[in-house]
């Protein structure tokens, strides 16, 4: 499954793949169609302001949890979203989405 | 063993620097594979035994080596023991639908299987009833052979187990479970998928009524796979699909079917699947089986010792010094799978596996982790600057998520 997004004035495909399910939950690993180029580091307060709590983070990799998520954002704009509920992939692009359109 | 060597014939591996250690998932492909496919699109492109000519004689009758290729190299008779199948799921398929199962059958299974092994004896069960018996091993894998005695009762029909764990790398013992199930007049099923590509197999050292295994796993092409049985059970045996090249006679009311492969491979075949799957096997037996044991034997040993120095790792499967294959899984405690697995690939252009790994029946019961495992699995092209850079990475790995 994929969606097109605006992100800096650009179109962006977002890619989504189902990795595991279990129960009422899963995870799917979503990535762009280019290198998104985020500054990690920066951030951190634009995250906040939706609600998602940075972890842990350094130039290479963001550790995020958003409503129960566990997130792993990578400069690329590569993510990890484990423990989705409901297990639905609209969900999972629906929470990038958000995130994306957080960071400046 | 010459790896550079071996390392040359990889496309992937000449152009990058991936360190690719999911082999349990799928293997890399020489170029003598690659090349025997394009020769024949190439060089002969034609559908085997349908038409007289040269082209389609020629495709028959290297479509019929293949075959033989495959039979010779797990120890079957040359002449139709053994039939080309999609992967070993549908090998494994069509003896669950093949089979004309009894009123009150049962079938024992083993709680590590592979869902390739495992969901079509269930659908048994909802569809007809046949009723399923599920041995657990402790959590590294090994059985305790007389519960399979004991569980065994008239009404048993089939045993069917992995050789070798997708998850635990164990190694089940095939000949003594073979053993106790002939002995009470019971068929065997074994899964070799995660076996056949490691080990040298014998069907008829074995005893097994079936064998089912993958190319894609073994330096092949996926799509391809194959299903050994026994002379014993080939007329028992209905095919998965009915088509075209199948039947010696049919009429409005009736069909007979061919002997052979033939009978069970309806339709046009993947003939180019078929010669890369049995160039795949000239590579691994030029290669040599006492080879590639010794080389991953070494590998699987300074992954796990390097692995077991960090207390907040925990593997899974035989510990150092008993039997086991090149698969190695493992947990970071706190630190959910598929997290740890792209790290490894952001940081380390690692390529390894995590998550269920289609056995949800052995995480859950097992080794009780419901959100997974991350697994690195190796053959016969890696090496040991492989697996330290692999464990160099779960240094930087294990610093960052547990500080």
């Amino acid at each position: 499954m994929r969606e097109t997004f605006n992100y800096r004035d650009k179109s962006i495909t977002l890619y989504c793949i189902n990795l595991c399910s279990y129960g009422d939950s899963g995870d799917y690993e979503l990535f762009p169609d280019e290198d998104m180029g985020i500054l990690l580091i920066d951030q951190v307060k634009n995250l906040d302001d939706i609600g998602c709590s940075v972890v842990d983070v350094n130039e290479s990799v963001g550790f995020l949890h958003l409503r129960g998520m566990e997130i792993t954002l990578y400069p690329s704009g590569r993510m990890i979203i484990e423990n989705v509920k409901p297990d639905d992939r609209l969900v999972a692009i629906e929470t990038a989405r958000n995130i994306f359109q957080a960071l400046r | 063993m010459n790896i550079e060597k071996i390392r040359s014939d990889f496309k992937i591996l000449r152009d990058s620097d991936v360190v690719y250690l999911d082999n349990a998932a799928t293997s890399l492909t020489p170029d003598s594979v690659l090349l025997s496919m394009n020769r024949f699109y190439e060089e002969i492109n034609a559908n085997p035994g349908r038409s007289v000519h040269t082209l389609a004689s020629t495709a028959r009758i290297l479509y019929d080596d293949a075959h033989r290729s495959v039979a010779s190299f797990i120890g079957a008779d040359k002449d139709g023991e053994v039939i080309f199948t999609k992967n070993a799921t549908e090998a494994i398929n069509l003896v669950a639908s093949g089979i004309r199962w009894r009123d009150g059958d049962r079938i024992i299974t083993t709680a590590i299987e592979h869902h390739s092994n495992f969901l079509p004896w269930l659908r048994l069960k909802q569809r007809y009833g046949v009723k399923i018996d599920i041995i657990c091993p402790d959590t590294s894998g090994q059985f305790n052979l007389s519960e399979f005695k004991e569980i065994i009762n008239d009404k048993t029909r089939l045993l069917a187990f992995s050789h070798a764990s997708n998850v635990l790398g164990s190694i089940t013992p095939a000949k003594k479970l073979v053993s106790i199930a002939r002995d009470r007049k019971v068929l065997t099923l074994i899964d070799g998928a995660q076996f056949v590509p490691h080990r040298a197999v014998d069907v008829k050292e074995l005893g097994c009524d079936f064998y089912a295994f993958s190319a894609h796993k073994m330096l092949g092409p996926m799509g391809m796979g194959a299903l050994y049985v026994s002379p014993n059970e080939k007329d028992n045996l209905s095919p998965l699909i009915l088509g075209g090249g199948e039947v010696k006679d049919a009429g409005l009311d009736f069909f007979e079917l061919l002997p052979s492969w033939e009978g069970f491979e309806g339709g046009t075949q993947n003939v180019p699947g078929g010669l890369g799957f049995a160039s795949a096997i000239e590579y691994i037996e030029k290669t040599g089986f006492d080879e590639i044991v010794k080389h991953e034997e070494k590998l699987t040993k300074l992954l796990i010792q390097g692995l077991c120095r960090f207390d907040k790792i925990e593997t899974y499967g035989p510990g150092l010094g008993e039997d086991r294959t090149g698969i190695v899984s493992f947990n970071i405690h706190g630190v959910n799978p598929h997290r740890v697995s792209s790290l490894y690939n952001e940081w380390g252009n690692i390529l390894i596996r995590s998550g269920h790994m289609c056995a949800y029946p052995l995480m859950k019961n097992i080794i009780k982790r419901p959100r997974g495992v991350v697994r690195a699995s190796t053959y016969l092209y890696n090496t040991e600057d492989e697996v330290n850079r692999f464990l160099e990475v779960t240094e930087k790995i294990m610093k960052f998520t547990l500080k």
